[in-house]
C-alpha cells in the first residue's frame, strides 16, 4: 500500500459565536490514498463542508481549527505559514464548490480565468497557457473548446460552469481535488455527467478526489470509500460496498432507508429519522445519534462511542451495530 | 391506494393551459404551452421535470397565483380563469399550496399561530377560543406541539417550518393541494418525515395532490400518476410504476436512467442516456417536437423538426408525445 | 420512541424541541444594537436632548425673548453659562428651545415623509403597472426641482409657523423614502410567504399591512433616522437665510445666523449653536448606522 497523500488526524474546527462554541468538526481523522475517490456524507451541518475547508484552511471567521494534524504529503497544513498554504491551494489541492458562477468572475473570460490559475504557480508564456487552457476545456468534454475559451461566464450553462470549474481545478495536476456538493444545484442530467466526467478524470489523471454531499446516490456512483458523518463526528467508514449494503451504523443504516429508491418497489411508508440535528453548541450526552437512534440501549445515553471495527476495513461509532439490532429484531419477531 | 375510476368526474381540468411572460423587445418566454390534464379525486400526481421546464408556473396557474395566458382551468367544473376578485378568492378555500422554501414561505414578523390563523380569518371562519383551538389542533395535526403557537418562525427548522406550511394549507380544508418542491430544501432524514407525513393527511382528510418535483424518485413514491414535463409541453402521463418500468419518451427515459440509485453494484453497470447539447430556450422553443435537438432517436428533419408529436395514449392510461415511443428502451 | 409517528399523537411531536430559542426578530436587533457603543452614545445624546427640550417648555434659566438679562456679546460665565448674544440674551435658555425647534422639525417632517413615503410607495411597489408609472413619474418630477426652491416658494406662500416649516420641508424630503418602500415592496411581494399570503385569499389591504409593511419597517426605520439630521440641516439652513422659524423663537440656524457678522469679537455665538447642530446630527447618524447593521437580516447566521 502507499503513503498516503492526505492524513487528517483528531481535526477539530470551531465556531466562536454569540451564542456558543459550535463545535462543527469534533474529532475527524482519515487517510486518503493517491487517486483514491473518497466520498463524505451526511446532511447539513454534519460538519463535511467545514472539514473541506479546513483542509485547505479556508475556514472564515469565526471560525477556528483548534485542534489536530491536517498532513499533506507528511507536512502539517494546520500549523504552516500563509505563503505556503497559499501555494498548496490551487496547485496541489484544488477545490470545485456547489454554486460555480459564484466561483467564477463575470466580467472576465473563461478561458483567462483557466490561464489565470495556472500562471499562479507557475510562469508559462500567453501562447503555452492558452493551448492548455484549450486542452483542458476538451478534458472536461467542452464541445468547441477552441471558441468556448473566449466566452465568458454567463454564455455557459450550469453544467458547463461546473466543468470550466473542473479544467481550472486540474490546471496545475493537482493531486489531490476536492468537490463540495459539485452537483448539487444541478439538473440531475446534467448531475449524472458531472458525475461521469469526475470518474473519467480521476481515472485519466489518477487525481485523488474527495466528493462532499448529501446524496446517497452520488456517492454510490463515484467513490471506493466512503465517510458518513454525524454532528461533527464520522459515525461510519469503509468501503462503499461495505457501507451500501451492509451499513452498521443505525444512522447510515436509517439514512439508506429513508430514501425512495428508483429501483425499489413502492413501499406504503418510508422510514423516517425522528427528531432534528443536535445542536452543535451543546450536543447531547454519549452518542450524539442516541435521541434520534431507534436501537438505543442504556449505554447509549451516557457512553461516547469511538470507531470500532466492524467488519473488513469498515469501522462504526456505535455499542448496538446493525448486525446485532437487526438479529435481535429477527428475534423478536420469531 | 385509491385506484382512479376511468369515468369519474376529474376534479380539476386544464385544457390548452398556455403561459408567456413578456421577455423584453417583443420576444416571450414560452413557460407553459398548450397543456392538457386531469386530477381526480383523492388521487396524487406527480409533475416532474428539471429546473426552466415550467412545473412551478403551471402550479401556479392551477392555483391563480399567475394568470393564465390562454386556456381554461376548471375546477369542480368552474373555470378559474373566469373567475375575478370575490369569486376566485372564495375559491381558494378550496386549493391551497405547499411551497418550496420552508424559509422565505413564512412571514418572519408573525408568529406561528398568527401565520396558521390567517386563513381562517380571511373567510371570517372562526374567531376568538374557537380559533386558537383550531390553530393548536392543525399544529397538533402535523406534529408540532401545540403550545408552540406563540413563536416565530426562525425558531423552527426547516423541516418544522415545512410542517407549519402545511398546517397552513390544511387550515382551510381544502379538496386539492399543489406542493411546488415540498421537500427539496430538506435534508435527506426530514424528507421522509415530510413524505410520510403528507402520505397521512391524504388518507385522513381525503387530499388530493399536485405534487411538484424535480427528483423522479420521489415523485414515483408518492404519486399515483406521474407527468413528465419538458420545456413547458407535458411529453408524457402515466401511472408512476408504469412511467419506471415502461417509459415511452426518449426524454423519461433520460430522466429515469440519470437518477443516481444509492447502490454502488446497480450504479456501476447502469449507462445513462446522454442527451446532447443543452436545454432549448423557452424563448425560442424548437420546430416540431421540442425535444428533437437533444433526442436520441430523433429522425430529423421528417417527422421530429417540422411536425408536433400530439400527447396520445400509447398503452391503457399511457399517454407520451413522440412520434417513435415503441422505439424508447426499457428501463435498467 | 422511535416508531413511525404518521398524523402524531401528543405523545411524540416532532416539533417539542426547537431548532433555536429566541424572541423576536425586534428583540434581536435591539440586542446587537446595545452592542454598538457609538449607536449607544448617540441615543444617549439624544435623550438628553429630548429632556432639554421638554425642560425648556417649562423652565429657562433667562426667559428667550427678553434682551438684555446681561451685557450684550459676553462670553461664557458662571452666570451666562455660554454667554449671551448681541442683544445680551442668553445663548444656554436660546439653545434649549433651539433643541425644542430642531426635535419637532426633524421628527415631524418624518412622520409626514414616512405617511406620505410609505403610502405612495406600497401602492407603487404592489401594484405596479400603471399606478407605479404615475407614482414614478411624479417621484422624478419632484427630484427634478431644487429642494431649496420648492421650500422658499412654500414659505413664502404659507407663512413661516412651525407647522408650515415642517409641511415644506417633508414636500421636498419624501421621495426617497418612498423609493426605499416600493423598491421594498417589489422584492417582497415576491417572497413566497406574500405568495402563500395570496393563496389562502388574503384581501390586498390586509397583504400590505401584515406580510409587506412589518418586514420593510427595518429599512424605514433607519430611512427615517438618516432623515431627521437632513431635516434638521434644512431648516438650520433656512433660518441661516432668514426663512425659518418666524423670530423671536429661537431655531440653531437663525442663531447662528445672528452671530455671524461678530464673528470674530464673539465667535461663541456662531460656535454654540454650530456645535448643538453638529452633536445631534451626527448622533442622529451614528444611531441610524447603528440601527441599520442592527436590522439588516443579512448579519443574521
Amino acid at each position: 500500500m502507499t503513503a498516503p497523500v492526505l492524513q487528517v488526524k483528531d481535526l477539530k474546527t470551531q465556531f466562536f459565536t454569540d451564542d456558543g462554541v459550535v463545535k462543527a468538526v469534533d474529532g475527524v481523522s482519515f487517510d486518503l490514498h493517491p487517486g483514491e475517490t473518497l466520498g463524505i456524507v451526511g446532511e447539513s451541518g454534519c460538519g463535511k463542508s467545514v472539514t473541506a475547508l479546513s483542509i485547505l484552511r479556508l475556514v472564515q471567521e469565526p471560525g477556528r481549527i483548534t485542534n489536530g494534524q491536517i498532513l499533506f504529503k507528511g507536512t502539517d497544513i494546520v500549523t504552516m505559514p500563509d505563503d505556503d498554504v497559499r501555494d498548496i491551494r490551487g496547485k496541489d489541492i484544488a477545490m470545485i464548490f456547489q454554486d460555480p458562477l459564484s466561483s467564477l468572475n463575470p466580467v472576465l473570460k473563461v478561458g483567462y480565468q483557466i490561464e489565470e490559475a495556472m500562471e499562479a504557480h507557475t510562469r508559462i508564456s500567453g501562447k503555452v497557457a492558452l493551448s492548455r487552457a484549450i486542452q483542458l476545456l476538451k478534458q472536461v468534454r467542452i464541445p468547441a473548446a477552441e471558441s468556448r475559451v473566449e466566452d465568458y461566464p454567463h454564455q455557459f450553462s450550469g453544467g458547463m460552469r461546473q466543468r470550466a470549474m473542473i479544467a481550472m481545478g486540474l490546471a496545475n495536476k493537482p493531486s489531490i481535488l476536492i468537490a463540495d456538493e459539485p452537483t448539487t444545484a444541478l439538473d440531475v442530467t446534467v448531475q449524472a455527467q458531472i458525475l461521469e466526467l469526475l470518474r473519467d478524470l480521476n481515472q485519466e489523471t489518477k487525481t485523488a478526489i474527495i466528493l462532499i454531499t448529501h446524496n446517497m446516490g452520488v456517492v454510490a456512483g463515484l467513490c471506493k470509500r466512503v465517510l458518513v458523518m454525524y454532528a461533527g463526528r464520522i459515525v461510519e467508514q469503509g468501503p462503499v460496498e461495505q457501507i451500501f449494503h451492509d451499513p452498521q451504523h443505525p444512522y447510515t443504516w436509517s439514512l439508506l432507508q429513508s430514501i425512495p429508491r428508483l429501483d425499489a418497489d413502492r413501499k406504503d411508508r418510508l422510514l423516517s429519522i425522528e427528531g432534528l440535528p443536535p445542536d452543535l453548541i451543546k450536543p447531547p450526552s454519549g452518542c450524539r445519534f442516541h435521541p434520534r437512534c431507534r436501537f438505543r440501549i442504556e449505554r447509549c445515553f451516557h457512553d461516547d462511542p469511538s470507531l470500532m471495527d466492524v467488519g473488513p476495513d469498515q469501522a462504526a461509532a456505535c455499542w448496538v451495530t446493525m448486525r446485532r439490532a437487526l438479529a435481535q429484531d429477527g428475534q423478536a419477531r420469531a | 391506494m385509491v385506484k382512479r375510476v376511468p369515468d369519474r368526474v376529474p376534479l380539476l381540468r386544464a385544457e390548452e393551459v398556455v403561459k408567456h411572460f413578456p421577455a423584453g423587445l417583443g420576444a416571450s418566454v414560452k413557460a407553459v404551452e398548450r397543456v392538457n390534464f386531469e386530477i381526480y379525486p383523492g388521487e396524487t400526481v406527480g409533475l416532474v421535470g428539471e429546473s426552466g421546464c415550467g412545473k412551478s408556473t403551471l402550479g401556479r396557474l392551477i392555483t391563480q397565483l399567475l394568470p393564465v395566458t390562454s386556456g381554461n382551468i376548471f375546477f369542480e367544473g368552474v373555470d378559474l380563469t373566469k373567475l375575478g376578485g370575490e369569486k376566485l378568492r372564495q375559491k381558494r378555500r378550496e386549493l391551497q399550496m405547499i411551497f418550496q422554501d420552508p424559509y422565505s414561505s413564512l412571514n418572519p414578523r408573525m408568529t406561528v399561530g398568527d401565520i396558521i390563523a390567517e386563513p381562517l380569518e380571511n373567510f371570517g371562519l372562526l374567531r376568538g377560543r374557537a380559533k386558537d383551538k383550531r390553530v393548536q389542533e392543525l399544529l397538533k395535526i402535523v406534529g408540532l406541539n401545540p403550545y408552540f403557537n406563540n413563536r416565530y418562525p426562525h425558531e423552527f427548522s426547516g423541516g418544522q417550518r415545512q410542517r407549519i406550511g402545511i398546517a397552513r394549507a390544511l387550515a382551510l380544508r381544502p379538496k386539492l393541494i399543489v406542493a411546488d418542491e415540498p421537500i427539496s430544501a430538506l435534508d435527506v432524514s426530514i424528507q421522509a418525515q415530510i413524505i410520510n407525513l403528507m402520505e397521512d393527511l391524504q388518507k385522513e382528510f381525503q387530499l388530493t395532490y399536485l405534487f411538484i418535483a424535480h427528483d423522479l424518485s420521489v415523485v414515483r413514491h408518492i404519486s399515483d400518476r406521474v407527468m413528465v414535463m419538458y420545456l413547458g409541453k407535458i411529453v408524457e402521463v402515466a401511472d408512476s410504476a408504469e412511467i419506471y418500468r415502461n417509459p415511452r419518451h426518449p426524454y423519461t427515459k433520460a430522466l429515469l436512467s440519470a437518477i443516481p440509485i444509492p447502490d454502488p453494484d446497480i450504479q456501476a453497470k447502469r449507462r445513462i442516456v446522454h442527451l446532447s447539447g443543452e436545454i432549448s430556450s423557452p424563448v425560442n422553443p424548437p420546430s416540431g417536437c421540442r425535444f428533437h435537438p437533444r433526442c436520441p432517436i430523433a429522425q430529423v428533419p421528417t417527422p421530429c423538426a417540422d411536425l408536433e408529436p400530439p400527447l396520445e395514449e400509447k398503452a391503457r392510461d399511457h399517454r407520451a408525445a413522440c412520434h417513435f415511443s415503441e422505439k424508447v428502451p426499457v428501463a435498467v | 420512541m422511535a416508531t413511525a409517528p404518521g398524523v402524531a399523537t401528543p405523545e411524540e411531536y416532532v416539533g417539542d424541541t426547537l431548532a433555536r430559542e429566541q424572541t423576536s426578530l425586534w428583540a434581536d436587533a435591539w440586542r446587537r444594537l446595545r452592542r454598538n457603543r457609538l449607536a449607544l452614545v448617540s441615543t444617549f445624546i439624544l435623550l438628553l436632548l429630548v429632556v432639554v427640550a421638554i425642560v425648556s417648555a417649562f423652565w429657562t434659566p433667562f426667559p428667550i425673548w427678553r434682551q438684555s438679562v446681561g451685557p450684550t456679546y459676553d462670553p461664557p460665565s458662571l452666570h451666562h453659562l455660554l454667554g449671551t448674544d448681541q442683544r445680551g440674551r442668553d445663548i444656554f435658555s436660546r439653545l434649549m428651545v433651539g433643541a425644542q425647534v430642531s426635535l419637532q422639525v426633524g421628527v415631524g417632517t418624518q412622520i409626514i415623509v414616512a405617511a406620505l413615503g410609505i403610502t405612495v410607495g406600497l401602492l407603487a411597489g404592489y401594484f405596479r403597472g400603471w399606478l407605479d408609472g404615475i407614482i414614478s413619474t411624479i417621484i422624478n418630477i419632484f427630484y427634478g426641482i431644487p429642494d431649496l426652491l420648492v421650500a422658499l416658494i412654500l414659505v413664502l406662500l404659507l407663512g413661516r409657523g412651525l407647522d408650515k416649516i415642517i409641511f415644506a420641508i417633508a414636500v421636498t424630503r419624501w421621495m426617497d423614502m418612498a423609493r426605499l418602500v416600493r423598491g421594498q415592496t417589489f422584492a417582497l411581494r415576491e417572497r413566497e410567504f406574500v405568495e402563500a399570503a395570496r393563496a389562502s385569499g388574503t384581501r390586498p389591504n390586509k397583504i400590505l399591512s401584515r406580510h409587506i409593511l412589518p418586514n420593510a419597517l427595518g429599512p424605514i426605520i433607519v430611512q427615517a433616522t438618516f432623515g431627521v439630521p437632513q431635516a434638521i440641516l434644512f431648516e438650520a439652513f433656512l433660518s441661516f437665510l432668514g426663512l425659518g422659524v418666524q423670530p423671536p423663537t429661537p431655531s440653531w440656524g437663525a442663531m447662528a445666523a445672528d452671530g455671524f457678522h461678530a464673528l470674530r469679537i464673539a465667535p461663541h455665538i456662531v460656535l454654540v449653536p454650530a456645535i448643538a447642530l453638529s452633536l445631534t446630527l451626527m448622533a442622529f447618524n451614528f444611531l441610524g448606522d447603528g440601527l441599520r447593521d442592527a436590522l439588516d437580516p443579512r448579519q443574521k447566521r
